[in-house]
């Protein structure tokens, strides 16, 4: 049974009289102990989807429509062994499935507040700036674990997170430190500790070495692979570097203009790309120790999502345009019979699916996608 | 790229050094100036036509070294000879044809184009300050054929735009075609793609390889982006805390680095291929604080290939260790409080603890041998020399029991290494030139920078 499904998850911001479609009926899950990259350039919706799942958008966002159903409940909703009560699943009032699964859109505030951290931790953007300043390092790791385990003494919460903070490369004992007598890299392992302070199923890491220089990036990377092996944690990555993603996924989702464009398995998704969004990025991507080739860039910039027309959100963009991707955005195709030319929607939301009408024209449309001047004569504005 | 070109840039022991002049205090205080070199005694050659990449991490000085390439900087030491002429020592009138002739391209478009002229405004600016171009209308005619050529066509759909109302690509296009349109010799272009989209960095570059062949361009390219430099750059020069380490032609440093410091920044870069077989990167700590550079080599402390002293009879990794040691215990980062065991009751078994936690090494775990378990090693599974072995086990006991001077004594003397004494001296290592005591046999190249032609 997967800990994360979302289903038509649209998210909205209000902009004055018209809404900003930041993510639209996206629909994916994510296993227990997976890695699921959210993989797209800026701007395409993958931060606000990350975010809306616990409830943390600006104040002009919110759920337009969908469910975010989590496997794990509130702890008031439990029996003793950490299931949701019967009567709570039986009552309507509770948004709380037979499987045992909590809907997230429907808590409110408060509720909320005792899924984060305890049961999905988020290690945000810019974590380096994430700590507080005037803070201890180690006292910030001890609130989070106070406020979400009420029943730990303040002695051995401190112990755990000196425990936490060894676990991640940190000496014990520069927990009584403060931020600004970290460097870079620990901030980072810092602040990966304190999501892990509560033992969460998930982590949400959006843009996790981003602003790092490389070599730091590489621990980090390592790092963040080896907690997932002990804890069996599973982690939602949210980042624009297909790199990095390429090395510590499991699953791939490929995000543009607030649509799911394509998603799956991450060596299909990489080494048979189905989509033509996605060879698109692929073509434009640069290697550092493989052969090199041209780099071709995708005509055209992102759209904005202000009240977005009908039609594939790519299609202005595309070189494989035709008529039908104007009537509406396609929906996920099955890619594995589509390389039979077969067009089917997709069941398994596990497997590669892929959000274009020619979806059944694959092998000519990854031909044609590896020639430069296809994506060169599609000048659009 | 012409193999026989000539220098166009030349740049012999450039240094800049900031925070150089003392303050009232400092002076009162007695206190020396330490100054943050953030180009440290570089040389190197940039022939005409060529794409010479400067890359290294945030803080290495690579931008400060691109600014005093088009003199926003006066160096501290050193000369940078622009087609023969020292651009340190120009008349007024010799600088203003220089400031024609080189260009610079900054990182962040929507920053470095004023919000308050329209593009024709930004583009013509120059032309105007150079006095390009006769009139009006020719001025006009350039401006459209440069925003034409950068792909912003029809130009006059853009003459009028503003700022905010172009995407992130069109703007670095119109930063690109201020800077071609007074048609340079020499473009500085600092991080020129890193605030744009993936989607649209690959058009930004292919324009630029493109405008080179039609201009007969010479670009240095600043980014801190590998792959980016393995794409754009003919040569590459790698500096780590304003030193030049390593430079040759790209390919070379990318496949076959000299330098451990090289080695282990292009073993880092993540790779798209999702099977590819990557190694981690072999080095310890972070980069330390420039202000206070370590000594000799400033990678040395890094380093996994330090260099033991002559008469040392065990093997190189240990004496990495035992160099990381010593360190750790002068600088009192490695302390009582590291072990469990109290150093005042139990000084032998403190000490011992403190030998295994000191000689192990935050490393990846492929470069950690079977012998370390997370933070601590058995100091018998090292090949250590005995008498190493007691000298570090002495130390550690008079660390047991907070007695840093004592163990500084003890360890005074030993574990010494020429990467931590001597700066070492650019030389050659095959193609490339590098500056590491591995290459000691080679022939110096301190002061001869390369031509394309070796």
């Amino acid at each position: 049974m997967s800990l994360l499904e979302v289903n038509d998850l649209s998210v909205r911001y209000d902009a004055d009289e018209s809404q900003v479609h930041a993510v639209d009926e996206v629909n994916f899950s994510v296993e227990h102990g997976e890695t699921f990259g959210l993989v797209g350039e800026s701007g395409c919706g993958k931060t606000t989807l990350g975010k809306s799942l616990i409830q943390l958008l600006d104040a002009n966002g919110y759920v337009e429509s969908g469910e975010v159903w989590f496997d794990g409940t509130l702890p008031r909703w439990e029996d003793e062994n950490g299931n949701p009560r019967r009567e709570v699943i039986e009552d309507e009032q509770y948004p709380v499935r037979a499987d045992g699964k909590t809907d997230l859109t429907e808590l409110d505030d408060q509720d909320i507040r005792d899924v984060r951290w305890r049961n999905i931790a988020l290690i945000p953007q810019s974590a380096m700036n994430a700590l507080n300043p005037v803070y201890e390092v180690g006292d910030q790791i001890v609130e989070a674990i106070l406020r979400h385990e009420p029943n730990t003494t303040r002695e051995e919460a401190d112990a755990r997170a000196r425990d936490l903070l060894e676990r991640v490369g940190i000496e014990p004992e520069r927990a009584d430190d403060y931020a600004h007598e970290y460097s870079g890299g620990m901030k980072q392992r810092a602040v990966i500790a304190m999501a892990m302070a509560c033992n969460p199923d998930m982590l949400i890491a959006d843009e996790p070495t981003t602003a790092l220089d490389v070599i730091i990036q590489d621990r980090i990377l390592e790092e963040i692979e080896e907690l997932q092996d002990e804890f069996d944690v599973s982690i939602l990555v949210i980042s624009h570097d297909i790199s990095v993603m390429a090395e510590i996924c499991d699953k791939l989702g490929v995000m543009y203009g607030g649509k799911m464009m394509e998603s799956g398995p991450k060596h299909e998704v990489l080494e048979s790309a189905a989509n033509p969004y996605t060879l698109g990025l692929k073509n434009s991507f640069p290697t550092v120790k493989q052969e090199q080739t041209q780099l071709v860039s995708i005509p055209g910039s992102p759209p904005t999502l202000l009240d977005p027309g009908t039609g594939c959100r790519f299609a202005d963009r595309c070189p494989f345009v035709v008529d039908e991707c104007h009537t509406e955005h396609p929906p996920m195709y099955d890619v594995e019979a589509a390389e039979d030319g077969t067009r089917t929607e997709a069941t398994d939301r596990h497997a590669h699916r892929s959000a274009c009408y020619r979806v059944n024209e694959l092998e000519r449309m990854r031909e044609d996608a590896a020639q430069e001047e296809t994506w060169t004569e599609t000048q659009t504005h | 790229m012409d193999r026989n070109a000539d220098p166009l840039i030349e740049v012999e022991n450039l240094s800049k050094w900031f925070g150089t002049s003392q303050g009232v205090m400092d002076r009162l205080m007695g206190n020396e100036s330490s100054p943050v070199k953030a180009v440290d005694d570089v040389s190197f050659t940039i022939n005409e036509g060529d794409i010479m990449g400067i890359a290294g991490e945030s803080g290495c000085g690579k931008t400060t070294l691109g600014k005093l390439l088009v003199q926003l900087y006066e160096p501290t030491k050193g000369s940078i000879h622009f087609d023969g002429n020292d651009i340190t020592e120009m008349s007024n009138a010799d600088e203003k044809e220089f400031r024609k002739r080189v260009q610079m391209i900054f990182q962040d478009p929507f920053e470095s184009l004023n919000p308050r002229m329209t593009v024709f405004q930004s583009v013509v600016e120059p032309l105007r300050i150079n006095d390009m171009y006769g009139g009006y209308d020719e001025r006009r005619e350039r401006v459209i054929e440069v925003l034409n050529e950068v792909g912003l066509s029809p130009a006059e759909a853009y003459l009028n735009e503003f700022p905010k109302e172009l995407s992130g690509g069109e703007l670095q296009r119109v930063a690109i075609a201020r800077a071609l349109v007074v048609n340079p010799d020499f473009v500085v272009c600092d991080e020129p793609v890193s605030m744009l989209d993936v989607s649209i960095r690959a058009g930004v570059l292919n324009l630029m390889k493109e405008l080179q062949d039609e201009y007969g361009l010479t670009y240095v390219f600043i980014s801190h982006d590998l792959s980016l430099i393995r794409y754009m750059c003919d040569r590459t020069v790698i500096m780590y805390l304003g030193d030049l380490i390593e430079q040759g032609p790209t390919d070379e440093v990318v496949m076959n680095p000299k330098h451990p410091y090289t080695e282990a920044l292009f073993d880092a870069v993540p790779e798209v291929a999702p099977d590819a077989e990557r190694k981690r990167a072999n080095v310890t700590g972070e980069v330390p604080n420039p202000r206070n550079p370590p000594s000799g080599c400033r990678f040395h402390p890094r380093c996994s290939k330090i260099i033991p002293p002559q008469d040392w009879t065990g093997g190189q990794p240990a004496f990495r260790r035992a160099f990381q040691f010593k360190r750790k215990v002068l600088t009192e980062q490695l302390g009582p409080e590291d072990v469990e065991t109290s150093g005042q009751t139990a000084t032998g078994r403190a000490a011992e603890e403190l030998l295994e936690h000191g000689l192990s090494l935050e490393l990846p775990e492929e470069h950690r041998p079977a012998s370390q378990t997370g933070t601590t090693i058995e100091p018998g599974q090292l090949e250590l020399p005995s008498n190493a072995e007691s000298t570090l086990r002495e130390a550690a006991e008079r660390v047991a029991q907070g007695d840093y001077d004592g163990a500084r004594d003890a360890l005074d003397g030993e574990f010494e290494t020429i990467c931590e004494q001597d700066h070492p001296d650019l030389r050659e290592a095959g193609p490339q030139i590098t500056a590491c005591h591995l290459y000691e046999g080679e022939s110096r190249k301190t002061r001869q920078a390369p031509s394309a032609d070796d």
